[in-house]
């Protein structure tokens, strides 16, 4: 099953895709990504109110110096093999380190670089193999969020979003949808017990609310069939990119988006890898209050 | 591939597939955060932090008074218990915020910690609130 995921018909000129150069691709975003990840892990997060740079320790240098000399190790093609299991080793004690709170994004990127230090990908088999795996982890991703929202109940009457009308990430967005006064009701609350209801007469935001929820769910089923999977990416990136910038919360993002263009046959994410060093660059620059934190990560 | 990779890599995706779902049974049993544990539930559920309070009842006292001026240490310990109570909900205990307060207030013979959480109904999307507390003597820790 794994083969077929991580199967791509050929080109119209009939060659064969290039998954090398996409998995290359793949792993270098990917490991750039975990370098800034590690460095925001370690400089304390979004925790630390400005000016503060006590997170500027021995330890903290250390495990940059280590991160760097294994992200260097894993972009060159000889010691790649000892570096990326180092760099997995590396997001486990992440994950583990941020226990019980640890964001999703972190276990994303254990399974990632797990999964990339596991295969040696120079046969088609492994990386047939490598790509489904990738394929899979990405669809189960999308396929939990949506089961999560259905399961939860909070998406039928648009309750989250109301909730998050008061709210600095979607809300200035969503109070577009929403009449001024029930705004205005939500905004009222403190957020005390016996507070509500949070649902709100805007018929634009409950569907909005529903179609979010069943957009997940039918975007990994679209993500796991060829002919449907182009449509797919497309929509993903643009659902991606509003929600994330709605919610200014990027790391999510960027770290979906790599693995979202595993699913298209060319090797697009190459001429990209640019645009992903930038944003690294950018994070590290606003952690480091060289830049303006507009967003979150 | 050799065999026994082939059993390796099968048995990690399995675990990544069927998690989530053991990730839901812990959020419907014991209150633990739909965001957290690697299910994939962010954005699913409101989400609001406890509040935690100590209160303790010292040597000759007939009730307990709420404790505004905890030291560092147990500070820290507060943070760490919330924290955790934040993530993983009722699975999470402040025994270690009670033997800190314990070890830092030597007169004081009993610990009761109280905890409010709120959530939102999502049948009246009304806000609600529980209340749990935990009651420590100086002998033995019981709920």
């Amino acid at each position: 099953m794994l083969a077929k995921l991580g199967g791509d018909a050929p080109s119209r000129s009939g060659s064969e895709s290039g998954a090398a150069g996409r998995l290359r691709a793949f792993e270098i975003i990917l490991v750039l990504h975990l370098v800034t990840s590690t460095f925001w892990w370690a400089a304390g997060g979004w925790w630390l109110p400005t000016g503060d740079f006590s997170w500027i320790d021995g330890p903290m240098i250390a495990t940059l110096c280590v991160t760097a000399a294994l992200a260097a190790g894993c972009l060159h093609p000889t010691w790649r093999t000892i570096a990326l299991p180092g760099m997995a080793v590396l997001q486990a004690t992440v994950v583990i380190g941020a226990f019980p709170e640890t964001a999703n994004h972190s276990y994303l990127e254990f399974a990632f670089v797990g999964l990339v230090a596991f295969f040696q990908p120079r046969s088609d088999e492994e990386r047939r193999l490598l790509l489904g795996a990738l394929r899979w982890v990405t669809i189960v991703v999308f396929f939990s969020a949506g089961v999560q929202k259905l399961a939860h109940g909070y998406y039928f009457g648009g309750e989250f979003l109301a909730f998050q009308l008061t709210h600095p990430g979607f809300g200035p967005a969503l109070s577009w949808l929403v009449p001024a006064e029930e705004v205005a009701r939500i905004a009222g609350y403190a957020e005390v017990a016996g507070d509500g209801p949070y649902r709100v007469a805007s018929l634009p935001l409950v569907l909005l609310s529903n179609a979010a929820c069943l957009w997940e769910l039918v975007v990994a089923v679209l993500l796991a069939f060829q002919r449907t999977r182009f449509p797919a990416v497309l929509l993903c990136a643009v659902f991606l990119a509003v929600t994330e910038v709605m919610a200014r919360e990027f790391f999510f993002g960027v770290l979906f988006l790599n693995a979202l263009l595993l699913f298209l046959r060319t090797e697009f994410n190459r001429r990209l890898i640019g645009v992903f060093v930038a944003f690294d660059v950018w994070v590290m620059l606003v952690k480091l209050e060289l830049l303006p934190a507009v967003i979150t990560f | 591939m050799t065999d026994a990779r082939t059993r390796i890599l099968i048995g990690a995706l399995t675990l990544f597939t069927l998690w989530p779902a053991v990730q839901m049974t812990l959020v419907a049993v014991f209150d633990v955060n739909a965001w957290k544990l690697g299910g994939y539930g962010m954005y699913a559920t409101p989400s609001f932090r406890p509040e935690v309070s100590v209160a303790v009842q010292r040597a000759g006292d007939s009730g307990f008074s709420v404790v505004t001026n905890l030291a560092q240490e147990q500070r820290d310990e507060l943070t760490t218990f919330s924290r955790a109570r934040f993530a993983l909900g009722r699975l999470s205990r402040p025994d270690r915020l009670a033997e800190r307060v314990f070890d830092g207030m030597p007169n004081v013979q009993s610990i009761r910690i109280r905890v409010v959480e709120l959530r939102i109904d999502p049948r009246s999307a009304m806000l609600g609130s529980r209340e749990s507390a935990f009651s420590y003597s100086r002998r033995a820790p019981s709920r």
